[in-house]
C-alpha cells in the first residue's frame, strides 16, 4: 500500500491562497500553516522526493532574492492586495499571525534542504566533534568578556587574511 | 536584578573560524553587510550572557544522529540580513548550552547560501508552473 503523503500540493496551495477564505477563517488557516511547519519541521526525512521538490519549488519562489529579506517575500507570496485590504478591515493582528506561520513554513523547509546537504551535515557534525573533544580534554574555549572586541578582531582578521 | 543567572560564552574554535569564512565570503566588498553581522554577532554574544534559551527565532535542535552530547542542550537562530541579498542574507547560528556549568558555546555560523537546494531557475519555473500552486507571485 502506497505511503499516505504528509504534505499534499492541494493543502499547500490551499494554505497560501489567504485571499480565498473569509477573516474569520483566517486563524484557522493560521494552524493548519503552523501544523504543516511542524510536520516538515519533524518529518523532511520522511518525505518522498516528489513532496520535496514541491516544498523546494514553493520556498525558493516564494522567497525571491529580495533585498527587503523573508517578510517581504512572504508579503508578495500572499498579495499584497489581499495584504492591505486585510489591514484596511483592521485584521492586523491575525494577518500578522498568518504571515509569521508563511515564513515558519519556508524556514522549516529551508532546514530541511540544509539537513538533506552532505556538507551540511559534515559542517556541523565537525564542529560538534571538535565541542566534544574540547570538552572531554578539559580545555573549554576561553571566555568572551567583551564582544564587541572580540567581534571586530575576527572581522578585522577575516577581511585582512590573505 | 536579583536571582538572574549569568552565563560564560565561550565561542569555540569552529564558531571563529566560521564567522571569519561568512564575512570573507560575503563582506569584503560590502561593508554595510560587515557592519550588520558585526552588530548581529556582537548582540547575540552579550544576549546569551543572560538569555540562552530565550533568544528571538532561535529554537531547540536535536543533535545529529551519534553526536549528542550528554549535559548539554543544542539551540539554533536564524536571522535576515538586510544588506545581503537572497540566500546570503539567511544567516543562522548554533549554540550549546550546560545549564549546570552556565556556559554557552556558540560553535557555528553560516548562510544558507551555504547549503542551498535551488534549483535551476528554469527547473524551478517547470516545477512551478506545473504545480500551479500559487497564482499571486510574479516574477
Amino acid at each position: 500500500m502506497a505511503q499516505a503523503a504528509i504534505i499534499t500540493i492541494d493543502e499547500l496551495r490551499q494554505v497560501s491562497r489567504p485571499s480565498r477564505v473569509g477573516p474569520t477563517q483566517l486563524e484557522k488557516l493560521t494552524e493548519r500553516v503552523n501544523a504543516m511547519a511542524a510536520r516538515v519541521q519533524n518529518q523532511w526525512d520522511d518525505l518522498s522526493g516528489e513532496e520535496r521538490e514541491t516544498l523546494t519549488a514553493f520556498a525558493y519562489t516564494g522567497f525571491q532574492q529580495h533585498r527587503l529579506g523573508i517578510m517581504t517575500s512572504v508579503y508578495r507570496l500572499v498579495g499584497r492586495s489581499w495584504y492591505a485590504l486585510m489591514m484596511l478591515r483592521g485584521q492586523e493582528k491575525p494577518t500578522a499571525r498568518y504571515i509569521m506561520a508563511m515564513a515558519g513554513l519556508i524556514e522549516a523547509i529551508f532546514d530541511g534542504i540544509e539537513r538533506s546537504s552532505a556538507e551540511y551535515r559534515t559542517a556541523v557534525e565537525e564542529a560538534l566533534s571538535e565541542a566534544h573533544s574540547l570538552f572531554a580534554a578539559g580545555r573549554m574555549p576561553p571566555e568572551v568578556t567583551d564582544a564587541h572586541d572580540w567581534v571586530s578582531r575576527v572581522s578585522r582578521e577575516a577581511v585582512t587574511d590573505v | 536584578m536579583t536571582g538572574s543567572r549569568v552565563y560564560r560564552v565561550r565561542p569555540s574554535p569552529t564558531f571563529e573560524s566560521s564567522l571569519k569564512a561568512v564575512i570573507k565570503k560575503h563582506c569584503k566588498k560590502n561593508p554595510a553587510a560587515r557592519e550588520e553581522i558585526e552588530q548581529i554577532v556582537t548582540d547575540l554574544l552579550k544576549a546569551l550572557v543572560v538569555i540562552p534559551k530565550q533568544i528571538e527565532n532561535a529554537s531547540p535542535e536535536p543533535f545529529p544522529k551519534g553526536h549528542a552530547l550528554p549535559g548539554w542542550d543544542f539551540f539554533k537562530l536564524r536571522i535576515y540580513l538586510s544588506k545581503l541579498n537572497g540566500a546570503a542574507g539567511l544567516l543562522r547560528t548554533m549554540w550549546l548550552l550546560n545549564e549546570e556549568t552556565l556556559t554557552v558555546v556558540p560553535f557555528y555560523i553560516y548562510t544558507h547560501a551555504q547549503f542551498q537546494g535551488r534549483p535551476p531557475a528554469r527547473e524551478l519555473a517547470a516545477i512551478f508552473r506545473g504545480i500551479r500552486l500559487l497564482d499571486e507571485v510574479s516574477d
